[in-house]
């Protein structure tokens, strides 16, 4: 990392079902789950470039896929888009995703950002750039007894 | 935690033989072979319960839908519902019987690995889950309540925690931005 660019770390809680519940069952089984529903904890490292000249404004977390979180699956995930002069992200398209569970999630967290407007004085000729959202699994410590 | 997880993967192991079961029962008058639904209607009638999450019911009409049981399809099929059954009820002694039952009677069922591995992970009897795991997933790879019971015994003996990196510092492919004049 050079000394231009900064990391912001943060740590967010959502709920999350561990396991996974699909087709015409969930319907019926709704209530049980939503007991079932548990609170996690996803970290969130932002790795800013301070070189470029758009701040980020609004930075929207991508949720971890359940089913790769299930099936301890890892990636990246790049987004290449355009920012509008007023800072909106336009032109979306996924660059690359070593897994297609990735892929959905990284344009969705895009397409709800947005970056500072530019300045009055400030003319745009094009603003084209990419993010690239790694997903990843720490490890947890745990104490289990075997029987 | 645990238990809600068991709770729902218990559930989601008996659907498949509800499931059959009700289609059985829709299909009954253009199909003659059918037979599950129609011929043991307590073992029809504990699987619906089950499925509506009336546990107790659901298992005392399995028990019943056994005695009555013909033929091996149905016997397995109430045996498989009556471990669920129990998971759900966290009577984990009586599941692992009828489980073990189900398997001494079809060691190919991997509805009984599943479950019973299931029943270990509840239990904390992790080598054993993980054996009814791995037996499971040789006999079919692809199950998705087998994923979630691995997920179940992955998450107690390995946990993980997610972390996602936003990386930007590859940003500027073409940005090209006039300075502030």
């Amino acid at each position: 990392m050079t000394g231009n660019d900064r990391s912001v770390q943060k740590t967010i809680r959502h709920n999350s079902l561990r396991a996974i519940c699909h087709g015409a069952l969930t319907v019926l089984l709704f209530a049980a789950i939503v007991g079932g529903a548990e609170e996690e904890t996803t970290t969130v490292t932002h790795f800013r470039d301070s070189n470029t000249d758009r701040v980020p404004l609004l930075t929207a977390f991508p949720t971890y896929p359940t089913i790769a979180r299930r099936d301890r699956i890892e990636g990246d995930a790049t987004v290449c888009f355009m920012i509008t002069k007023e800072g909106r992200i336009t032109r979306v398209r996924l660059k690359e995703a070593t897994h297609r569970i990735f892929s959905k999630p990284a344009l969705r967290a895009i397409k709800k950002s947005t970056f500072e407007p530019l300045s009055p004085n400030q003319v745009l000729a094009r603003a084209r750039t990419c993010r690239t959202y790694r997903f990843r699994l720490d490890p947890v410590l745990v104490d289990n007894n075997n029987e | 935690m645990g238990s809600r997880i068991g709770l729902m993967t218990a559930i989601l192991l008996v659907s498949p033989v509800c499931w059959g079961q009700a289609k059985d029962v829709i299909t009954r008058d253009t199909n003659p072979t059918t037979v599950i639904g129609p011929r043991n209607i307590p073992l029809y009638d504990g699987a619906q319960e089950l499925l509506a999450g009336n546990d107790a019911e659901g298992v005392r009409l399995t028990l019943k839908g056994l005695e009555l049981a013909q033929g091996r399809r149905e016997e397995e099929a109430a045996l498989s519902n009556l471990c669920a059954g129990y998971i759900k009820l966290a009577l984990y002694d009586n599941a692992l019987k009828y489980c073990n039952l189900l398997l001494q009677r079809n060691d190919k069922s991997w509805r009984g690995y599943n479950n019973r591995a299931v029943i270990y992970i509840q239990t904390k009897q992790w080598e054993k889950a993980e054996r009814d795991l791995e037996r499971g997933e040789e006999l079919n790879p692809s199950a998705r309540t087998l994923k979630i019971a691995r997920s179940m015994y992955m998450d107690a003996v390995h946990p993980v925690a997610p972390a996602i990196e936003i990386d930007d510092r590859q940003r500027q492919i073409s940005a090209e931005n006039n300075p502030p004049q």
